[in-house]
Formats: structure tokens, sequence, C-alpha cells
């Protein structure tokens, strides 16, 4: 796809006039996906960043980005970018692991333990089973 | 991780879930798959903007134009306001500092009341859109230049590597300046210090706050004054400023990012419009699509 980057900018305008469009945000996620899956990070985190201020609420945009910033080795920036979006996106179980993960990998146990239990708690007043199993499967990688 | 050779569009997104993104030490992805989307992503891209543009399109850019220019004038009419103020009580010395401190939070409330205006059109929460612009602001940045010279900017150093983390430096910036960074906030309590930042950030975009602070801010300084306090007043006045400097170069940056994508967006699209004629795609068969 030679499409520039800029490009998606004026999907985020588009989508600016039609916030409740879902195709536009579907769109953007699908193609920064499909970038991300090719390990063209900086651009995928391009599509990304706009995906983000069309949809601030939607967590995957948080999750999505901060992801491409942990694959170039910044993992503070995605921590930062976690940490917003499980407030933005809140409740979001996801954006709770993400943080429990960076956390554990920046061996800052209390805090990770932290966010694993916020994790826990979210799943658990979810009452959905497939965030209950993914709280529960992320202490048996990282104990 | 391996790619599908020649796969594009939805495509290879169905194919990357065997590459499943997001992987580290084999646990699950957090990366939802995404879902259907009509036919190439990038002609839904451009079947988009061609919505756009009936939607008025140009009527959104001039809102954001409009909002800028309104700030400029709310900020030369609380400069001026707040420096009679400031002259009034004294001259030079500790006051002089507090006029000056006090009209760059007048600038800024005006600021971040214009930017609470602007990104109100995209319909969603302001503070929560703004939250997003300042993490998309901050991502930009670190893609251009490395994470530390990033962090920096936001007065956060190396040393303090282990208590990073408060949703956005900004936000630690706001609610308690750097004493908040270095006081190793955990988790829970950098979570509640984020969502202090998102209510202050609603009331400045409220319009009236963005002036408020800055009064109330005055008026604090100079109450501290009147009971004798005046050197624990001075290094509160300070650090206010400091804080506020910090908080001011953010807004600055979140300004120029909006303005950019807005300047932009125009010759983005004319630059896809040929990338898909170049591939044998006409525009007339992307408007059937709408």
């Amino acid at each position: 796809m030679n499409a520039v980057p800029s490009a998606f900018s004026a999907a985020a305008s588009v989508a600016r006039a039609n916030s409740d469009d879902e195709t536009a945000i579907e769109t953007l996620y699908a193609t920064g996906h499909w970038l991300h899956a090719n390990e063209r990070w900086a651009d995928a985190a391009t599509v990304f960043r706009v995906m983000l201020q069309v949809a601030p609420g939607d967590e995957r945009s948080w999750l999505a980005l901060g992801d491409c910033h942990e694959r170039i080795d910044q993992k503070y920036i995605a921590l930062e970018l976690y940490s917003a979006g499980a407030v933005a996106a809140e409740p979001s179980v996801r954006c709770q692991i993400a943080r429990f993960r960076v956390l554990y990998d920046l061996d800052r146990g209390t805090d990770a333990d932290h966010a694993f239990e916020r994790a826990a708690e979210l799943a658990l007043e979810s009452g959905d089973p497939d965030l209950m199993g993914l709280t529960q499967r992320e202490r048996a990688v990282r104990p | 991780m391996s790619a599908v050779p020649g796969a594009t569009g939805v495509a290879a997104a169905r194919n990357a879930s065997t590459i499943v993104p997001g992987v580290t030490f084999g646990a699950a992805s957090l990366l939802a798959l995404p879902g259907d989307v009509a036919g190439d992503p990038l002609l839904a891209l451009i079947a988009l903007d061609g919505k756009g543009r009936r939607l008025g399109l140009r009527n959104a850019i001039s809102q954001v134009n409009s909002a800028s220019s309104q700030r400029h004038a709310a900020w030369e009419a609380q400069k001026r306001a707040l420096r009679e103020a400031a002259q009034a009580a004294s001259e030079g010395g500790f006051w002089h500092d507090l006029g000056k401190t006090c009209c760059t939070v007048a600038r800024i409330g005006a600021v971040v009341a214009s930017v609470g205006a602007a990104v109100a059109t995209c319909g969603a929460a302001a503070p929560i859109a703004a939250l997003a612009i300042a993490g998309a602001v901050m991502s930009t940045a670190a893609f251009a230049q490395s994470e530390w010279h990033v962090l920096e900017k936001f007065d956060v150093d190396a040393k303090l590597a282990g208590h990073i983390e408060i949703g956005l430096t900004v936000g630690g910036a706001v609610c308690g300046g750097a004493a908040a960074v270095g006081a190793g906030l955990t988790s829970a309590e950098a979570a509640s210090g984020v969502q202090e930042w998102v209510g202050v950030g609603s009331r400045i975009a409220g319009g009236a706050a963005g002036a408020s602070s800055a009064v109330a801010g005055y008026a604090h300084v100079r109450e501290g004054m009147a009971a004798g306090k005046v050197e624990q007043r001075q290094a509160d006045a300070i650090a206010w400023a400091a804080r506020e400097a910090r908080l001011g170069r953010l807004i600055d940056e979140i300004l120029s990012e909006i303005n950019d994508a807005e300047k932009s967006h125009r010759s983005a699209v004319d630059h896809v419009s040929r990338t898909l004629d170049l591939r044998g795609t006409t525009l007339s068969i992307a408007a059937a699509r709408v």
C-alpha cells in the first residue's frame, strides 16, 4: 500500500464530521492493523494516532499505538499511553493488562501487582468470561 | 514474524491473525483482529473523504481557525487585565514576577479552552479528546526522537525512571508538578492523578475556569502575602510557574499538531488520489461505493 501517512489525517477530519461513523473507525483500525502486521511500526502508529483522535474512548487505539512504541523499545512511552488509555477508555481490562506487562518487564513488581489487581477487578465486574480468562492466563505467564 | 506474500488490505489483516501482533513471552495478543471493511481500506478512506466534502469539511476547518483567532483575542484581554491587577498591587520584585506568572497562566487557560472547544467537534468528551491529542503528540515526538529526549521535554529525566507513569507525564505536571513525579506514586495514585487532570481539563474547557484558575491563583498568592508568608508564597509561585510552563509547552505542541493536520489533509487526499490512479483504480469507483 503506497498511501501517504498524512492521508489518514484526512480520514480523521472526515471522521470528525461523522463522529458516529463506525466505518471510519473500523477502516482506520484495519489499515493500522495491516501495517502493524507488516512491521511498519511508524506508519501503523500514524494511523493509530489518527484513530486515537477520532475515537479516544476506543481502547484499541491506545493498545495498538502503545504496542507500536514497544516494538521500537520505547517502553516508557508505551506505559504512558496504556495508562492514559486505562482512563480514557475505562473500564479497560486490556489497558490494565498492558500496563501490568510493561511494569512487570521493567521490574516494578509492586506497581505491576496493582495493575494486575485492577485488571482482575474490572474483569470480574464485567462478568465477561473471556476477560476473566485473559487475566487468569496473564498470571500464568508472569507469576 | 512472517507475512503472507502478496497479500494486501483486508486479506492481509485476516492473515495477520496467524502473526498475532503484540505477542510477548507467549502471552495472548491484546490487539483485536479488525472487523470486515468494505473492500480495500485505502478505497474506503477515499470514499469517506468524498462524504466529508459533501458534509462541509471546509466548514470544520474554518471552525478550528476561528477558535484559534478567538484564543488569541481572549489571551490578549486576559493578559491586559492581569497585568493591570499586578501593577496596581506593586511594582517590580516579587509582584512583577507574579504578574508574569499570572499572564502565563491566563494565556494557557485561554489556549486550553480553545483546544477544548476545537476537540469538542470530535463528538467526544472534551477532556478525553484532549487526553488523546496529548497522547498523539507524545507518540509523534517519540517516533521522531529518542524516548528520553521526548520525556525530558516534560521534565522527566532518567533518575525518575522508576517513577514514571502518570498517564502521560503532563498529567503529573498539572496535578502536582515535579513533586508528584519524584514521589514515586503507586499505580493507583497515578491513575487517580490522571483522573484529576481530566477533571481539571474539563473545567478549563468549560471556558470559565481558565480565567478563574488564574484569578484564584493570584488571589491565593496575594492572600499569602497578606498573612506575611512572603517567602513561602514566592516559592509556591515559582514552582507554579515551572509547572505551568510545562503545560504551556504541551499546549503549544498540541495546537501545532492540530494545525498541521488540518493544513495537510487537502494535499494528502490529492496524493492518495494519484496513488489510486497509479494502481489503476479511479475515484469514480470509490464514489460509487458511497
